[in-house]
C-alpha cells in the first residue's frame, strides 16, 4: 500500500503544479483577439494559398477585421465567401459571376509535333529559357505542367496529349495558374465568354499551319459566318464581343481547324483513375 | 571542454535525427521549403534546451526523492507538453513577430520523439545541471542542420526528373537515408 503512495503524490503533485502554471498563465497571458478573425477563418477556404497578397488565410482574415483588404479579395473562396464575410463584417459587397481557369491552346503533343528532344529539369519556365522550347509552336503550351503543380486546389491535371485539363468543380478561380504559366496561356473566364478562342499564335496562317493541326490560320471565315457580327479580327486571332455573342455555335462548327470551342462552364470533369480514387 | 565535446557530439556525431532516427515525424513533414525547415529548428532547438534543463530538475528534485523513477515517462511527457503550452502563451503575448515564425510549429514539437529521446538520455548518461542544457542545445542544433540540409535537397528535387514510381514520398526517404549514410562518416570522431 506505501508503495502507492509515493507515485500518487508525486505524479499528482507536478499535475497539479503545471496546471496551475498553465491556469495562472491562460488568465495572465492571454492576447484580446477580434471575434471575427476566428469567424471569418472558418469561413475562408483555409488553403493558405496566397492569392489575396497575404501569406495565409489567418493574416488575410486579421486584415480584413483591420480594414486593409475588402471582403472580395479572397479569389479563391469567389463570391459565396465574399457574402459571409460581408454579412460578419457589415459590409455590402458586389460579387460577379465566378470564374474559371481556362487554357488558351489546344495544340497537345498530338497536333503540334516538337521540335527538339528536352532533357533538362521537367519545368515549363526552364524549357523556355532553352531557346524557346522544344515545341514547335513559341505560343503553345510547352506541357511541362506548372500551372497543375501551382495550383492550390489540385484542379489541373495534365493529359497524355500533354495539355492541362481544368476540373470546374474544383477551380476556385484564384488566378494562381495565370501567374504560373511562362507562356500566359492561362486565363479565367466566366459564363459570359460563350465561345473560347483555342489558340495564342501571333503567326500568319502559313507559319501557324506548319507548327501546330489546331491552330488559328486567320482565314477570317468564323468573322464572316457570325450571323451577330461579334467576332473581329484581331492581329492573327479572332476576338469575341460576349454581349453580341449569343453562343450559336456557328464559327465552332465553320473553323477549319476547330481552334475555336464552347466554354463549358462547369461541364469538365476530370477522368483520371488516379484522381476517381480519391 | 566536456560542454564543447557533449555539444558537438549531440549535433554532429549523434545526431538525433541521422544516428538515433527520433523526430523522423517532423523531419519529413516540415521539410519542403528552407525557410520553414530554419523556423522549425529554431523552435525545436528553443524547446530541446528548456527540456534538457527542466527534465533534470525534474529527476533530480521529484523523481529520485519520491524514489519513483519508473514514472520518467509520463512525468516528463507532461512537464514537456506543459512546458511547450506555457512557452507558447509567453511568446504569443510578449512577441507578436517570434510567435508568427515560431508559434504554428511550437505545439507540433510536443509531440516530437526527438525531446523525449533527448530527456532519456540525458538521465542514462548521467549528465549534470549544465551539461543537460548544452545537449538539448546540441541535439536541437542537430536537428536544425539535419531539417534544413533536408529542405535544401528538397527544393532542389522539385525540378530533377525522378522516375515515376519513386515520385513523392519514396524518393524523400531514399535522401533521408543517402543523408543518414553520409552523417555516418563522423561516427566514432567523438566518445563520450
Amino acid at each position: 500500500m506505501s508503495d502507492l503512495i509515493a507515485p500518487i503524490v508525486s505524479m499528482g503533485a507536478i499535475g497539479a503544479v503545471l496546471a496551475l502554471i498553465l491556469v495562472i498563465a491562460d488568465r495572465k497571458l492571454r492576447v484580446k483577439e477580434d471575434q471575427r478573425v476566428e469567424k471569418i477563418l472558418e469561413i475562408l477556404p483555409g488553403s493558405n494559398c496566397g492569392a489575396c497578397g497575404a501569406p495565409g488565410c489567418r493574416q488575410f482574415a486579421e486584415q480584413l477585421v483591420s480594414g486593409e483588404q475588402g471582403p472580395a479579395g479572397c479569389m479563391a473562396g469567389g463570391p459565396e465567401v465574399a457574402k459571409k464575410i460581408g454579412s460578419i463584417l457589415g459590409v455590402e459587397v458586389k460579387v460577379g459571376l465566378p470564374q474559371k481557369a481556362r487554357v488558351l491552346c489546344l495544340g497537345g503533343n498530338l497536333e503540334s509535333q516538337p521540335r527538339a528532344q528536352y532533357e533538362g529539369i521537367r519545368d515549363c519556365q526552364a524549357v523556355t529559357l532553352q531557346s524557346g522550347g522544344d515545341k514547335s509552336c513559341v505560343y503553345g503550351c510547352l506541357g511541362y505542367g506548372n500551372c497543375a503543380r501551382a495550383c492550390p486546389f489540385d484542379a489541373i491535371e495534365m493529359t497524355d496529349n500533354g495539355l492541362p485539363l481544368v476540373d470546374d468543380f474544383l477551380c476556385t478561380g484564384c488566378e494562381i495558374c495565370v501567374a504560373a504559366c511562362p507562356r500566359q496561356l492561362m486565363a479565367m473566364k466566366t459564363e459570359e465568354t460563350k465561345i473560347l478562342v483555342g489558340c495564342s499564335s501571333l503567326e500568319k496562317g502559313k507559319a501557324v499551319k506548319q507548327v501546330c493541326a489546331r491552330g488559328c490560320i486567320a482565314c477570317k471565315l468564323c468573322v464572316k459566318v457570325c450571323p451577330q457580327d461579334a467576332i473581329v479580327m484581331d492581329g492573327n486571332l479572332p476576338v469575341i464581343d460576349d454581349k453580341k455573342c449569343d453562343d450559336c455555335g456557328i464559327c465552332v462548327e465553320k473553323c477549319p481547324t476547330d481552334s475555336l470551342v464552347e466554354n463549358l462552364i462547369n461541364q469538365l470533369r476530370r477522368t483520371s483513375e488516379k484522381k476517381k480514387a480519391v | 571542454m566536456k560542454l564543447i565535446l557533449i555539444f558537438l557530439s549531440a549535433s554532429l556525431v549523434n545526431n538525433f535525427v541521422f544516428t538515433y532516427f527520433l523526430g523522423i515525424c517532423p523531419f519529413v513533414g516540415m521539410s519542403k521549403r528552407v525557410e520553414t525547415a530554419i523556423s522549425m529548428g529554431m523552435a525545436t532547438t528553443f524547446v530541446m534546451t528548456l527540456t534538457g534543463g527542466i527534465t533534470w530538475l525534474i529527476e533530480t528534485y521529484i523523481l529520485n526523492y519520491f524514489g519513483v523513477p519508473y514514472l520518467r515517462y509520463v512525468a516528463f511527457i507532461i512537464v514537456i507538453a506543459s512546458l511547450v503550452q506555457f512557452v507558447e502563451m509567453y511568446i504569443r503575448k510578449t512577441s507578436p513577430n517570434l510567435y508568427k515564425t515560431l508559434g504554428i510549429f511550437l505545439p507540433l514539437i510536443t509531440t516530437n520523439c526527438a525531446v523525449l529521446g533527448l530527456a532519456l538520455f540525458a538521465i542514462l548518461r548521467d549528465y549534470n545541471f549544465i551539461e543537460s542544457l548544452a545537449y538539448g542545445f546540441g541535439a536541437g542544433v542537430g536537428f536544425t542542420i539535419a531539417i534544413t540540409i533536408m529542405a535544401g535537397i528538397r527544393e532542389e528535387l522539385r525540378f530533377s526528373d525522378v522516375p515515376k514510381a519513386m515520385q513523392g514520398p519514396a524518393i524523400t526517404l531514399m535522401v533521408a537515408g543517402l543523408l543518414a549514410l553520409a552523417f555516418m562518416g563522423f561516427s566514432g570522431f567523438l566518445t563520450i
